[in-house]
């Protein structure tokens, strides 16, 4: 079975990840101009687990790479990159996909050995609004 | 020596044993064979009874067919997605497997009590849909005979019109009977 490798990222208490093959670069200077996650998908600020408390990490930026162009985006560490077999990556739940209000959301997963906030929401970079122009 | 049956000595030479034969004899076995068709029949009646899963929310009474609850789960951890309605609370790990949990209360118009020991997930499966649904106590799973599942009454809240397929008595409480599908189906559709 193949395994998929994911770039993780936090947002709060959320465990979110993109396609490792999307990220082009990880940086630790941050540009005040660039949006963050949050942003991108609206969150509310502390959106996360019900009832958890996490301590927001240190920002970094990734750059992902966009069929037109490049996004960069303030994540929160950690900022791993993962290996999951197949199996622990799910599609959306029927009944959350029909009433999901956001379009950058394209699987869930589990990953072993991490409780609680084993649940990690997979992302599609294509998805996520605020691209930037292509380089010239 | 004549042929014996039940008790009557046939001559040599007699009908076939298992001619015709109009006695009392015959009579009592045709009452048995009654009383035997009798009886099955009664327990015909208990056979097509459906099983129902009973359950509270804010103390009324609810409740699905059994063959549309999956399983009965005690309160798991309940992982938050975000971008859902408020009345999908998140997502549950099923033996590996990611399902939905939604609010069931929410949907009902009956608001949730706090959790307790008794809040449970019902898995749900309807029309190739399947989704958790917390709900505030499982109270029985039991069989209902037909007849005593009585029409929605008339004065149903306006939420639970469309839902509500009957209502039968159980513990002196009247249960309103729901459909799964019914439910699936107009939350998919941003009914609910």
């Amino acid at each position: 079975m193949t395994d998929i490798n994911l770039v993780v990222f936090r947002w709060n208490a959320l465990r979110l990840a993109v396609q490792a093959s999307q990220v082009l670069a990880l940086e630790s200077t941050l540009d005040p101009d660039a949006p963050s996650i949050g942003d991108l998908l609206e969150l509310p600020i502390g959106e996360g687990l019900p009832g958890v408390v996490t301590r927001a990490g240190p920002a970094r930026l990734l750059r992902l790479a966009q069929p037109a162009g490049m996004l960069r985006v303030r994540v929160q560490e950690p900022v791993v990159q993962v290996r999951l077999p197949a199996t622990a990556i799910h599609p959306l739940p029927p009944l959350l996909a029909a009433r999901l209000r956001l379009p950058g959301i394209r699987a869930l997963a589990w990953q072993q050995g991490e409780e609680p906030g084993a649940l990690i929401v997979i992302l599609d970079v294509g998805d996520l609004a605020c691209k930037e122009p292509p380089a010239a | 020596m004549g042929n014996e049956s039940n008790g009557r000595t046939l001559p040599p030479g007699d009908a076939p044993i298992n001619a015709p034969i109009d006695t009392p004899i015959d009579a009592l076995a045709a009452a048995l064979e009654r009383r035997r068709r009798g009886d099955q029949d009664i327990v015909a009646v208990d056979v097509p009874g459906v099983q129902w899963v009973v359950f509270t929310l804010s103390g009324r009474a609810f409740a699905f067919p059994g063959a549309q609850v999956a399983e009965i789960l005690p309160l798991p951890p309940i992982y938050f997605v975000p971008g859902c309605p408020p009345a999908l609370e998140g997502v549950i790990d099923v033996r590996g497997n990611i399902c939905s949990v939604l609010r069931l209360g929410d949907l009902l118009d009956s608001p949730h009590g706090p959790p307790t020991r008794r809040t449970a997930i019902l898995r749900g499966r309807a029309a190739d849909m399947e989704s958790g649904l917390r709900v505030d106590a499982v109270d029985d799973v039991l069989e209902v005979a037909p007849e005593a599942l009585l029409p929605p009454p008339g004065n149903l809240p306006e939420r639970l019109q469309g839902l509500v397929t009957g209502v039968f008595e159980h513990r002196g409480q009247l249960v309103m009977a729901l459909d799964m599908e019914r439910l699936f189906r107009s939350w998919r559709d941003a009914r609910l």
